[in-house]
């Protein structure tokens, strides 16, 4: 899955993964590290810090200048995931929402509420993909009773990329 | 509350596993010494943790050297003590 | 105007207005009060919605006011006041008002109405307070003396009990035991007219002031619910003979990182229910520690007995802010503030864990920090809104917590003066010990993502702080000559040669409480103490798994199968007549005198169990369903049981214990709720030698350990 090209200024990307696509975000947050400052909001407990060092390692020595320009705030309910994006500056660098619907799909959260606070989450997200680009990482629901609140997510996106979980895994030929 | 930083415990079981094929690899005696390095480093969780290192692997590393030195310490205590008794 | 003093047991709302409050009055009658009480609540935000919300809530009996109130954060707000003079109106008016105008902001509205009372009257729940009354009408009330109070006078309380023959769940009862102070007899319960008229004037008779059963929330009185509607004798076992039960559906939820199930529940009005088989922490403190944890956190004790300790210091900083004039929200509305990778790093990191020294150790000195994180918490005053503001004034959650220390240390100081025999002392504990855990877990409750007033800054300051005064505290007993063995989260494990008396240990205490400000106290002076090694790699210490003999003999292990709830009785048994065994020896070395004596003990086990004579109860598994049945890709033998249940048409949640036995052949187990005679011949004898040999290789490899010089590589 390569995000990196299609990525600029203006555009929506949503990653739908069974994941919430982890492994690649740490990737990318890394790759967008080496190039300039990135806002991370972490809406599911992602955010991987030494995965990306260490992805990081591999092609700098100076992972702790990098270090000082990956910002990052957490987002344990809804209501925080609202409250965050309502308080992210519009800066000129990428930003990275991880598993952007996590905390929407907890049952405590009566569905109207969720959807009324996704519905401000995406007119934050519309004021920010104006100063640069937006990465929304989601994960399938738990209940399919929230399907809908995936729906609106990708609904509102440039490009959505879908990565399928693996139907079988790989098995290693027999010799014999 | 989750933490989003996993634990010190939790990063060398991490490296461990990426380590397996290299581990598999070895001879059984070697991976028996291996083991041992790596309970070195778990020994000193509480430090790794404390150097706030942003690859903490490093400091898992200068914690196998710390028991190895410490390894010798005792042994060329012992061999001194050995010396002093067949010199008299 | 009549002028009555007694004791504060129930407030609740009242039908059409005001509240209801009982009171136990000093000449022992039970009164019906009610007082006029008004509740507001607030809503802030957008000024076009306010005016749209005062619009919507003009033909509602309601009192609206503009006014400023203070937000802890965000300081002094303009908010729309809303006030009824009906606290049971106050639900509906909010749920109506927050599903209208879902974006504003609303404070107080969703406070216990028990805390609204307390904080306006100061009179607290148990405590005693004089009224002055016209009729049944209160005109004052006055308290008379403080939750903090150290020797509260007790309450003459009237306690009826109530228990089944057999457990509901299993067997069909058949009577109901029933004890009031000095008697005590069985009603059958069927016939079932003439059980229930026999109940009922039982209830009228002793007029029990709590009602303590079994089962009473999942099977008494949805029962007698059922019998009355089929008989049409009426039982309400409520006091207030105006209200009915109040009854609340079984759950389970996620918390502390495990399923939870809690079961229904059933809430009387004007006396007390609280059922032992269901309430969260009763068998930790019983009735004195929950009604501890009423006196102080302003919560009932019927909902004390059955909530979290999380639940009790939620009311208490409520408490706190509804008396310092603090708005409180709804919903939390502080979130993370920015860190860089580094940053992160650095903060979110738990308390210190030093890996202990594997093996046996002589004379070994256990130290504890006493409530370190709440100690911390005053002490250094961290709180959500004074965390990173220099000179803040005594935060919210300091001020919560410093009365609630000082009377915990006060407590175990009285007890520590008390001989073990002394009547107070079991009164004393429990009461510490219910404290003890409101102390425990308001520090989580800092960063949770439900608390009010929760900041994960402030979680992550405190943490800091107890890793820093546990590296002090090592340098000093460092300094001091001491090899520290184990440190874990807030005490330590120190030893030097020669030091072995209580009092060696002083200076050491009286260094370590100077540097760091915080009390530290010494638990006790090991004999001996074995810290345990991983059971896969015998090199690879493990933190807080360890078991020990102090110099009384007195044992102390954590970690080990006996502290597992799902080691089976028998296991544990034997487990701890090995560690007793172990505790005669006065050193390390001493300890090879008696592993023949450990060894006879299991031999003599294991031919019991061959021959039958363990009693099946003491070999049942308790394990916790962590799922739902259909979740299982292979099922776990507790699963296996739980579907064997599932198939006589007993339901097992996720959360909820299964109790089984493991057999030989079939699926391997055999729930113990099946209610069949299992054939002893079926037990899975080689199963169960197998769970007892580990539980005896944990006690007895420290010394084989110790026998062979250790060597890393």
């Amino acid at each position: 899955m390569d995000i990196l090209p299609v990525l600029k200024t203006g555009r929506l990307i949503v990653i739908y993964a069974p994941d919430a696509a982890c492994a690649e975000s740490m990737t990318l947050i890394a790759e967008l590290g080496l190039r300039g400052a990135v806002t991370i909001l972490d809406g599911g407990n992602l955010y991987r810090p030494y995965q990306v060092a260490t992805l990081l390692r591999r092609k700098t020595v100076d992972i702790s200048g990098v270090a000082k320009r990956l910002f990052s705030r957490r987002a344990f309910t809804c209501y925080e995931m609202n409250t965050l994006l309502n308080s992210t500056p519009s800066l000129n660098q990428p930003y990275l929402i991880l598993d952007l619907l996590n905390t929407f799909y907890d049952d405590h959260v009566p569905a109207y509420e969720a959807c009324r606070l996704l519905k401000s989450c995406l007119d934050q997200l519309q004021r920010l993909v104006l100063s640069g680009p937006v990465v929304v990482t989601l994960a399938p629901p738990l209940a399919e009773e929230r399907g809908s609140l995936v729906e609106q997510v990708c609904g509102q996106a440039d490009e959505v990329m879908v990565k399928e979980a693996p139907v079988c895994q790989p098995t290693q030929p027999s010799l014999f | 509350m989750g933490r989003t930083l996993i634990t010190i415990t939790q990063l060398l079981n991490e490296t461990e596993a990426n380590l397996s094929a290299f581990r598999r690899t070895l001879r059984r005696s070697d991976q028996y010494v291996f083991d041992g390095l790596l309970a070195s480093a778990r020994r000193h969780i509480a430090a790794i943790g404390q150097a706030e290192s942003l690859l903490p692997f490093e400091s898992a590393l200068l914690a196998m050297l710390l028991e190895q030195a410490k390894e010798i310490a005792v042994l060329q205590q012992e061999l001194d003590e050995l010396r002093k008794k067949n010199s008299c | 105007m009549d002028e009555v003093t007694g004791w504060l047991l129930d407030v609740y709302a009242g039908e059409e207005d005001g509240v209801v409050l009982w009171l136990l009055s000093d000449d022992d009658r039970r009164l019906r009060l009610r007082m006029n009480f008004d509740v507001t609540f607030y809503a802030a935000g957008d000024f076009g919605l306010l005016r749209q919300a005062w619009t919507y809530l003009k033909e509602r009996n309601v009192k609206l006011e503009r006014a400023a109130r203070r937000d802890l954060f965000l300081g002094e707000r303009d908010v729309l006041a809303v006030t009824t003079s009906n606290p049971s109106e106050l639900p509906k008016i909010f749920a109506d008002l927050s599903r209208g105008f879902p974006s504003l902001d609303y404070y107080d509205a969703d406070i216990p109405l028990s805390l609204r009372f307390i904080a306006h009257t100061d009179a607290h729940l148990l405590g005693r307070c004089r009224v002055k009354l016209d009729g049944e009408r209160v005109q004052s009330i006055e308290s008379l003396d403080s939750p903090w109070e150290i020797d509260p006078a007790p309450i003459p309380l009237r306690i009826l009990t109530l228990s089944p023959d057999e457990n509901p769940a299993v067997r069909k009862p058949r009577s109901l035991r029933v004890q009031f102070q000095q008697k005590e007899y069985s009603l059958p319960l069927e016939p079932t007219r003439v059980f229930l008229i026999s109940l009922k004037s039982d209830l009228k008779r002793f007029d029990p002031d709590l009602i303590l059963t079994d089962y009473g929330d999942t099977w008494l009185f949805p029962q007698l619910k059922i019998w009355s509607q089929e008989s049409g004798i009426d039982v309400n076992p409520n006091r207030d003979e105006g209200k009915r039960v109040l009854t609340r559906r079984a759950d389970s939820y996620f918390a502390y990182g495990q399923v939870i199930y809690r079961g229904a529940q059933t809430h009387l009005f004007g006396r007390w229910h609280i059922d032992r088989r269901n309430a969260m922490s009763f068998g930790e403190y019983g009735l004195e520690g929950a009604m501890e944890q009423a006196r102080v956190t302003g919560l009932g004790v019927q909902e004390m007995a059955r909530k979290s300790p999380g639940a009790g210091i939620t009311a208490m900083q409520m408490l706190t802010a509804l008396r310092n004039g603090i708005m409180i929200p709804v919903q939390k509305q502080q979130v993370e503030g920015k860190k860089t990778l580094a940053e992160l790093i650095r903060a979110d990191h738990g308390g210190l864990i030093y890996q202990p020294l594997i093996g046996l150790h002589g004379d070994v000195a256990q130290i504890d920090f006493s409530s370190m994180y709440p100690a911390i918490m005053v002490k250094h005053n961290i709180s959500p809104e004074t965390v990173a503001v220099e000179n803040a004034l005594e935060g919210l959650i300091p001020k919560t917590l410093r009365p609630l220390l000082e009377k915990r240390l006060m407590l175990k100081n009285i007890l520590s003066d008390l001989e073990s025999r002394d009547c107070r002392v079991e009164i004393l504990k429990a009461r510490a010990a219910a404290l003890k855990w409101l102390l425990v877990v308001c520090f989580g409750y800092l960063g949770y993502k439900n608390a009010r007033f929760g900041k994960i800054e402030s979680h992550e300051a405190v943490t800091a702080m107890s890793r820093e005064l546990m590296l002090q505290a090592k340098e000093i007993a460092e300094d001091m000559g001491f090899t520290v063995l184990h440190m874990y989260i807030d005490c330590l494990f120190v030893q030097q040669e020669g030091f072995h008396r209580p009092a060696d240990f002083t200076p050491l205490l009286d260094a370590i409480e100077e540097k760091t400000g915080i009390p530290i106290a010494l638990e006790g002076v090991f004999k001996w103490v074995a810290f345990l090694s991983s059971k896969r790699d015998a090199r690879v210490p493990v933190p807080n798994q360890y078991f020990g003999a102090f110099q009384d003999g007195t044992i102390k292990y954590r970690g080990i199968e006996l502290r597992r709830r799902d080691t089976t009785t028998w296991v544990r048994r034997i487990q701890l007549a090995a560690l007793e065994i172990l505790a005669r020896a006065d050193t390390p070395e001493e300890m090879a005198e008696y592993v023949p004596d450990v060894s006879a003990l299991v031999e003599r086990a294991r031919r019991d169990l061959r021959a039958g004579r363990v009693p099946l109860e003491e070999l049942i598994v308790r394990q916790k369903l962590s799922r739902v049945l259909d979740g299982y890709k292979s099922p776990s033998p507790a699963a296996r049981a739980a579907m064997q249940l599932k198939t006589m048409g007993r339901e097992i949640a996720p959360g909820q214990a299964v109790e089984f036995l493991f057999t030989r052949g079939g699926s391997g187990v055999h729930a113990w709720e099946l209610g069949e005679a299992l054939d002893p011949g079926r037990i899975d004898t080689v199963r169960y030698c197998r769970l007892l040999d580990r539980a005896i290789q944990t006690v007895l490899d420290p010394h084989r350990r110790s026998c062979v010089p250790e060597r890393l590589l």
